[in-house]
């Protein structure tokens, strides 16, 4: 987020690990963070809806967490969330995401993901 | 429905700059800015200026008959460039006197056909031209399913200063 | 009424005329975008009114309450009894001074009617918290719009007394932004998130938040009328109420000749998502 910080290089093998799963996922770039669109994500049992937009954030997003993922529209789950950043525009989208942080380090894209999708188990 | 057009001043300075320089025998210079369309609510449109591309020397025509004819070259290079980014072009050029300014007789006859065709590379985009004078500007745009150039009711250069400089 | 002896000024504002012959045209036609419109926003909505700007889009969601009479510029009593909308008392407040002005209203967050930022040649934003200006630093980079940004906050150490300060700071597309300048960092963002719902009410006093309007309005004016033709560069105002002092940050020493890399030119405009 400083000045001197360069963009985050995703390693390829990690994107296409990604793409593998969800060959319709996309990138783009927004004030030097690197975000991954995922359309129409399936979700865990017990949510509503079943399916949504997803966008993740491997990276320290400028919302201060160590890595984030955000729905297109807030997710009712098994367990209540705290669906603590609403409205947040990202990409001139508006987004939502619950508080959850996965602190651990070196993880690769598809776990960051699995790790933020576990919330709503 | 009202247009905007917005060009960084790094790319506005660079134009003006790249514009003035003599030409071997061409009475004007000419270029084409690169463009990105959106829209601003109330069906508003703003154009975002993008880039700039130079004409080079050697893509000019002696003709001294009119200011400044480019050659085919050009114009294939400028509907490649739209085809491949889906951006917008404009033809630029320079008038060289202070106050509003304006298209004359050859450039509505010669410019907007050319503007036209190359919009068929880019037709979700607006296509058009910019002719500055020395402290003003003018535009027109050929925007997504409309059959007439509309002229651009506001044009900024944004930067130190900002400036409006089609309001003279 | 045109003044004979300013030819081109306009009576009411003849004592503006130091700005520039064409400074009150340049003024009338910049249309400004206000986000927030409390404490902060309701001085820049007021400033902007006398000076002479006519196009107002004034964005905010929430409504008068007497906590916020101690500083909300044009509210009144009644407003708080009645819950007036913020953007109600501004517009009114606008109105009071400039009958012509054109004013577009929005009583939502500005990210529920992102699209009609786009239409302003400046925005100012008077938020609340770190995430939401690195969000809308994003959404007016995105289309080329100027972004002047007010802050202020009061802090406590010990038994010390409080100390009040806040930040002016100008954003513009091509130069450095508010992370290259260190103010937006990602140890703030994350202190904010971790406080968040416990932070509480922002201290907000009307002295200070006038001295940060002033100084956003004055930088505006610059910006469009180049009257001292010295603005060429990074803004970063920092404001020591206990002091009683607005001068630039020392931070700006530090960032000579460096570019920023946050907002690159080929990404104007709407996104552009590529397909992996």
């Amino acid at each position: 987020m400083a000045g001197h910080r360069k963009r985050m290089d995703i390693p390829p093998d990690q994107i296409e690990e990604l793409k593998s799963t969800y060959p319709t996922v996309l990138s783009a770039e927004e004030g030097g963070i690197v975000y991954f669109l995922i359309p129409k994500i399936p979700l865990p049992n017990g949510t509503i809806p079943t399916v949504v937009d997803v966008l993740l954030c491997p990276t320290a997003d400028r919302h201060g967490y160590p890595s984030r993922l955000f729905f297109a529209e807030q997710v009712q789950s098994p367990k209540p969330l705290n669906w603590n950043s609403n409205n947040v525009r990202i990409l001139e989208r508006n987004w939502f995401a619950y508080s959850w942080k996965v602190t651990q380090q070196g993880l690769r894209l598809m776990q960051i993901l699995a790790l933020h999708m576990k919330a709503l188990q | 429905m009202m247009i905007r057009l917005r060009i960084p001043k790094q790319i506005e300075r660079e134009l003006r700059h790249l514009l003035m320089q003599p030409h071997p025998f061409a009475f004007e210079r000419v270029g084409f800015i690169f463009t990105r369309l959106t829209r601003c609510g109330d069906g508003e449109l703003l154009v975002l200026v993008t880039a700039y591309e130079h004409v080079p020397d050697d893509d000019y025509i002696n003709d001294p008959n009119v200011g400044a004819r480019i050659n085919s070259a050009v114009i294939r290079r400028t509907m490649q460039r739209a085809l491949n980014t889906g951006e917008g072009a404009f033809h630029v050029h320079i008038h060289d006197h202070h106050g509003a300014t304006g298209p004359s007789y050859t450039d509505k006859q010669e410019l907007r056909p050319m503007m036209q065709s190359i919009r068929n590379a880019a037709p979700q985009s607006a296509h058009g031209l910019l002719i500055l004078s020395r402290d003003a500007a003018w535009a027109e745009a050929l925007t997504p399913n409309s059959l007439q150039f509309q002229k651009i009711a506001k044009i900024s250069v944004v930067g130190f200063p900002t400036e409006f400089i089609n309001e003279k | 009424m045109k003044n004979e002896s300013s030819p081109g000024v306009s009576e009411r504002f003849t004592r503006q005329s130091f700005l520039g012959p064409a400074a009150e045209e340049k003024i009338a036609g910049c249309h400004v975008g206000i986000i927030g419109l409390g404490g902060g926003g309701s001085h820049i909505v007021q400033q902007l009114a006398h000076i002479g700007f006519s196009r107002f889009s004034l964005f905010d969601n929430d409504s008068v309450e007497s906590s916020n009479l101690n500083r909300l510029v044009g509210g009144t009593q009644t407003d708080a009894q009645k819950s007036t909308p913020k953007a109600d008392v501004a517009a009114r407040l606008i109105k009071g001074v400039n009958l012509g002005a054109r004013i577009v209203v929005i009583k939502e967050r500005w990210q529920h009617e992102a699209e009609r930022l786009r239409a302003c040649d400046i925005v100012f934003g008077c938020v609340d918290s770190y995430a939401e200006r690195r969000d809308l630093e994003i959404a007016t980079r995105r289309y080329l719009i100027p972004y002047l940004d007010i802050g202020l906050d009061v802090h406590k150490v010990g038994d010390e007394p409080p100390r009040m300060a806040g930040q002016v700071i100008l954003s513009m597309p091509g130069e450095l932004c508010m992370a290259c300048l260190g103010f937006l960092t990602e140890a703030k963002l994350a202190r904010e998130a971790e406080q968040y719902g416990a932070a509480g009410p922002r201290p907000q006093v009307v002295w200070a938040n006038g001295v940060l309007a002033s100084s956003a309005v004055g930088i505006a004016i610059d910006l469009i009328t180049d009257w001292t033709q010295s603005l060429r560069g990074p803004v970063y105002l920092s404001y020591d109420s206990n002091a009683g002092t607005v001068q630039p940050h020392k931070r700006l020493q530090y960032v000579e000749g460096r570019v920023c890399s946050h907002f690159p030119i080929a990404q104007l405009g709407d996104p552009i998502f590529k397909q992996l």
